[in-house]
């Protein structure tokens, strides 16, 4: 016979994993530490890219110029200014990430709290602590199949 | 107070009837969101007369009803580097280009937000885009700010391409280069552009501040702040950086946008919770293939569920939600995130001991039924013994 409280039980579980914890889910089974790592590496991918691109734009920009003075261009101090460009959007990008992604991962955790206790109620059933013997129909409460179980009694 | 009545009885049946007809109206509404957008983007910089026509909108927006909202976008931008390229191959690679850098330091944090950059430029053109941020005001965090930023700049990167459109007959390198720097140097002097984007941040940021703030008809007091912030935002800026902007246009339709965004804020847990949800699960003796129908209180539903008109496989309603979460009084180790928009499963951290982890205070979700399963089961106790 179904048991309707592991039903409701086990629907919102459904329903929690179908839609607002797929991604805590996802998150869950990486540690704080790997997660926030994977976010920095991808950020430090974006951003080198997305300077690359900003890099081309303005060198496309700046074309007619550079081509007249490209002889006698400081190339060591523009490159350097290159680089110290980088580093700074790097960092504050990396720092930005590092921050954001951290916050998220503890706001998921703090989510997911709830989805444990219910999957930790949901094993309790299964392990036989929470009582699941006795279903309480308004027709059959007096036969002997509807004895309660002699461990222990719901939690509730 | 009888008219409010009546207003959440409306509501309530607007509910029912979504609910109701949900499979429907689902996909309709975002085919007919996804046409108007195409429509406009088409009469902005629809050069391409055969990609621009009547059938070619109404098969990109019947994808867009069925895809997810994400691919939409690509499906938008890729129109919209197609039309483009029609105009000038220089100005398509400068378009691709700037969406590239776009999605690299500023897209790629939109999430669920990313309908904003998509939102904007078309809201723009009926002089509404305030109602985008207003709304992520309400429901988003403040990194909401750069799909925003992005929806700005994508709408301002085509009223360009749309002035110069005019001039980009390219015979020559020498032409391209000069089609390519007259662009760049609209967009990098172009202050409305940097306004908006600065306001509109403002605008998420500080309505995400207020909304944190513990009092009753937060949200709506949220809303009329934010709009107040984004008519003074746009004036000031107007003034400071001498500006020749339309500021009759930005206070009506930041007022238009008002309204709308507090319609958006009274039907908002409509939104959230009004759907059928279909889940399927197995355990050892049974497949289960489950609709969770979210239940409401309000008249028009008890008075349905009365006649036996209304279907609740599970219960799953607004008050028990809000009942689910431990209040700081009941539970001192919680710390409230929020006012009245904490996730039902919002819960304090690891401390077994006094958190919600403690079983007791499950007693409160419990539904009638199981009382009567446990009055029963006491009553089999006294009878038959342990």
């Amino acid at each position: 016979m179904i048991n309707d409280r592991k039903v409701r039980l086990m629907t919102r579980l459904a329903m929690y994993e179908e839609k607002e914890g797929k991604d805590d889910i996802n998150l869950s089974k990486y540690y704080k530490r790997d997660y926030v790592r994977m976010q920095v590496l991808n950020s430090i991918l974006y951003a080198t890219i997305g300077y690359i691109l900003v890099l081309a734009m303005y060198i496309g920009y700046k074309l007619e110029y550079l081509i007249k003075v490209v002889v006698r261009l400081d190339y060591a101090a523009m490159l350097r200014n290159i680089l110290v460009i980088y580093v700074i959007v790097l960092a504050v990008y990396v720092l930005a990430t590092w921050f954001v992604s951290s916050l998220y991962y503890t706001y998921s955790r703090k989510k997911l709290a709830r989805y444990f206790r219910m999957l930790r109620k949901l094993r309790s059933y299964y392990n036989g602590t929470e009582d699941l013997s006795v279903q309480i129909s308004y027709e059959e409460s007096d036969t002997e199949e509807e004895y309660l179980d002699d461990s222990e009694e719901e939690e509730e | 107070m009888d008219f409010f009545r009546k207003v959440l009885d409306i509501r309530d049946l607007i509910r029912l009837k979504y609910r109701k007809f949900q499979f429907v109206i689902d996909p309709v509404l975002k085919f007919i969101l996804v046409f108007i957008g195409i429509h406009r983007l088409d009469a902005s910089i629809g050069f391409n007369a055969r990609l621009a026509s009547l059938p070619v909108e109404i098969i990109v927006a019947l994808i867009g009803a069925v895809v997810p909202v994400a691919i939409t976008i690509l499906l938008f931008g890729l129109i919209a580097i197609v039309q483009v390229f029609s105009a000038s191959p220089v100005l398509a690679l400068l378009a691709i280009l700037i969406f590239a850098v776009l999605y690299c330091f500023l897209a790629r944090f939109s999430g669920k937000y990313g309908y904003a950059i998509v939102a904007i430029p078309i809201l723009y053109t009926f002089n509404i885009p305030y109602i985008v941020p207003l709304v992520l005001g309400m429901t988003a965090n403040p990194i909401a700010a750069f799909p925003a930023a992005c929806g700005v700049v994508i709408y301002n990167l085509i009223e360009i391409i749309k002035e110069v459109s005019g001039n980009s007959t390219v015979k020559s390198l020498d032409d391209a280069l000069e089609l390519y720097i007259s662009v760049i140097d609209k967009i990098i002097t172009r202050k409305e552009m940097f306004v908006a984007v600065g306001v509109f941040a403002f605008v998420i940021i500080a309505m995400w501040f207020i909304r944190k703030i513990r009092f009753e008809y937060v949200f709506e007091l949220t809303v009329v702040l934010g709009t107040l912030i984004n008519i003074l935002g746009f004036a000031v800026a107007f003034l400071v950086f001498n500006i020749g902007g339309n500021m009759g246009g930005v206070l009506l339709g930041s007022i238009f946008s008002l309204v709308i965004a507090l319609i958006v804020q009274f039907f908002r847990y409509t939104l959230d919770y009004t759907g059928v949800q279909r889940v399927q699960f197995e355990d050892d003796d049974y497949y289960y293939y489950v609709n969770a129908v979210p239940k409401f209180v309000g008249e028009v539903e008890a008075e349905l569920a009365k006649q036996g008109n209304v279907d609740y496989t599970v219960e799953l309603d607004e008050e028990m939600q809000d009942r689910d979460i431990p209040s700081s009084e009941e539970n001192p180790a919680y710390e409230s995130t929020g006012n009245g928009d904490e996730n039902f499963y919002d819960a304090p951290d690891q401390n077994v001991e006094n958190t919600d982890m403690n079983e007791d205070n499950d007693k409160e979700a419990e539904s009638p039924l199981d009382e009567a399963i446990d009055e029963e089961a006491n009553e089999f106790e006294k009878r038959f013994g342990k």
